[in-house]
């Protein structure tokens, strides 16, 4: 399941990940898109410059990126989907697994352009873990599962920030007492 | 579910509809990763409800008519 994490995380949103930032982002993706430089910047071209209406050669790779990109959600919905209907000892056929997979994908496009205009709407430039929740509001339960999901993340995220610290505060401590040795 | 993710924030181009040519809108990592248990929730659900009709009937296989009768309310709960 986790290589599934990871690959979904790359395939949603129309995220682009170039090769080079991996390192940089010290994420070890199992499964990784890796769209050249010149594609991705065609990409974020595009969508800068929609109202422009750009050129024909842009938007042409910019649907084989889409292509791509649906192609990989589709085979990731698929396994989530098998892996579902093995836990309840069912089999699922495949074109309806495919018909799950197209209508994740379409709700996928729905719920980034919400996002979109929920950031935009409470003038920020970039999305919230908020804007996510508030998108779910239509389901109490959804809503509040996500919300713990969220605050789990968040104390993750806190207790590694604390362990990154700790080494650094207990050399601190070390000099200071290396310093205080009295000298007769 | 682990994550390997040690970065706060992750700086994702969102997709068309931007009303403003120069504000390409990003997206935070863990809204990312809230997203991404959101449309995991939305698939499992999906196969989960359709599970149970197929379960009701007393067949192996999940098939389109059990899809299309959960499809309404799947898609006015998400």
């Amino acid at each position: 399941m986790g290589s599934i994490w990871d690959a979904l995380l790359k395939a949603i949103l129309y995220s682009v990940n170039p090769c080079d930032r991996r390192e940089q982002l010290r994420f070890k993706p199992s499964h990784s898109v890796c769209i050249s430089r010149s594609r991705r910047a065609k990409l974020e071209h595009y969508f800068v410059m929609e109202a422009d209406g750009a050129g024909s050669d842009v938007e042409r790779e910019d649907e084989s990126v889409i292509e791509l990109l649906r192609d990989r959600f589709r085979l990731l919905t698929i396994s989530i989907a098998e892996a579902q209907a093995k836990r309840n000892d069912l089999e699922i056929s495949l074109p309806i697994a495919a018909c799950i997979a197209d209508l994740a994908f379409k709700y996928t496009e729905q719920l980034a352009k919400d996002l979109e205009l929920f950031a935009q709407h409470a003038s920020r430039k970039s999305i919230n873990m908020e804007d996510v929740i508030l998108s779910a509001h239509r389901n109490e339960h959804l809503a509040t599962s996500l919300r713990s999901f969220g605050t789990d993340l968040k104390s993750k995220e806190a207790q590694s920030e604390r362990k990154r610290k700790k080494p650094s505060r207990k050399e601190d401590k070390a000099t200071t007492s290396v310093v205080h040795i009295p000298d007769n | 579910m682990l994550l390997n993710c040690g970065v706060s924030v992750w700086l994702v181009q969102v997709g068309a509809g931007a009303s403003k040519k120069n504000r390409p809108t990003y997206a935070n990592a863990n809204a990312l990763k809230l997203s991404c248990e959101l449309l995991r929730i939305f698939i499992t659900e999906a196969v989960q409800r359709a599970a149970t009709i197929a379960e009701a009937e007393g067949v192996s296989k999940i098939e389109a008519t059990h899809l299309e009768r959960i499809l309404p309310q799947l898609l006015l709960d998400f």
